[in-house]
């Protein structure tokens, strides 16, 4: 059978009727994007590569769950991986409590891409993103990078489409205001 | 500049292009007047480009397998619990399966008309009126009380069964679950 024909959701419908072959398609189409999402959450490659392979061990075990034709799969994919996003920055936040003194390993560490880390102001940008609270992240991700429309962030996030809103509002002048004139600058 | 605020909590939707033509109108004459806001939606668009551009960060190359890898651990040591297997077959598999439906209503069917013949011939007593429908069918048709009421029973089976048969389609319909062909 052509697996690569078949949309996320028949796939996945695939996985649970015991089609084992059709989960190597969904983690192809699936894994770099939800690295890029995941690393730019939590601001570091190797605990965002632990996320995404628990996030797809939570769609292995949970394949039968899927409710198909309520959710879009990939809406399903990025809600679970941004609640294990969130349980890391938990535990990080716990862990920075306890040794003030890691405050250094914040930076991105992740030897093979060091050299496509080594612009400013992407570095810069990275920096602000962290800075912002959670929600507002997630949603400034969801939108101004992976491009997802209002009402697919407001089922990742399980809020309505008025609060991403906002938050996307807040989250945009905080980072225009932290990046400044450079913003400016770069765009001319 | 005092007036900011209220246009502030418009910005994602001024930039979307979302604003009706009256809001849009009110908003760009402002925004001309004034230099807060010029330059923090000169800001945002600069943000929103950087943000398009910034360079990608990938996933060690091997990620892709050692998810895999991972999984098929998982798959391989996976013993799930009596409760949940029992949920499996005695819910699940029979849900999904149009054949099980199909062959369950058969022998439910069928149970009840062997015992209504049973009832028939050994204790009329109980179905006078039915029992004298029968020995008057079978009188008219020739042969014996229970052929004849084997045949009737074959015919509200068939009928049945032609109600049975769209049974799972329902369920699958309501369950909004289309199919999927060759899975």
């Amino acid at each position: 059978m052509k697996y690569r024909e078949l949309s996320d959701e028949e796939l996945i419908y695939c996985y649970a009727s015991g089609e084992v072959r059709a989960f190597d398609i969904i983690v192809s189409r699936y894994t770099q994007r939800l690295f890029r999402f995941s690393v730019r959450l939590l601001g570091d490659a190797q605990t965002a590569e632990d996320v995404v392979q628990e996030a797809f061990l939570r769609v292995h075990m949970h394949a039968g769950r899927y409710k198909y034709g309520v959710a879009k799969f990939s809406t399903w994919l990025y809600r679970i991986s941004r609640n294990l996003c969130i349980e890391e920055l938990r535990k990080q936040k716990r862990r920075k409590a306890r040794e003030a003194e890691i405050d250094a390993a914040q930076e991105i560490v992740h030897e093979p891409d060091t050299e496509s880390l080594g612009a400013e102001f992407d570095a810069m940008l990275r920096k602000a993103l962290e800075a912002l609270p959670e929600e507002q992240r997630t949603v400034f991700v969801l939108r101004d990078m992976e491009h997802m429309t209002y009402e697919e962030i407001a089922k990742v996030t399980r809020a309505r489409v008025g609060t991403v809103k906002s938050r996307l509002n807040r989250a945009r002048n905080a980072l225009a205001e932290e990046l400044g004139p450079y913003v400016g600058r770069r765009r001319k | 500049m005092s007036d900011c605020g209220r246009w502030e909590s418009q910005y994602v939707n001024y930039m979307d292009g979302s604003l009706d033509e009256k809001r849009l109108n009110d908003m760009r004459r402002h925004v001309e007047g004034c230099s807060h806001c010029k330059d923090m939606l000169e800001r945002l668009g600069g943000l929103l480009k950087a943000a398009g551009e910034l360079s990608a960060v990938e996933p060690k190359r091997d990620l892709e397998d050692r998810i895999l890898a991972r999984v098929a651990e998982a798959r391989a040591t996976a013993r799930p619990s009596w409760a949940s297997r029992l949920y499996e077959v005695v819910i699940l598999r029979p849900l999904h399966s149009e054949v099980t439906v199909i062959v369950a209503a058969c022998v439910s069917v069928l149970t009840m008309l062997g015992m209504f013949v049973y009832t028939l011939v050994t204790q009329p007593e109980f179905a006078p009126h039915a029992s004298e429908l029968l020995s008057e069918a079978s009188s008219r048709v020739g042969g014996g009380p229970v052929l004849c009421a084997i045949v009737a029973g074959a015919i509200f089976l068939g009928l049945d069964l032609m109600g049975l048969a769209a049974a799972p389609l329902l369920l699958k319909r309501a369950r909004g679950q289309k199919e999927v062909h060759g899975c």
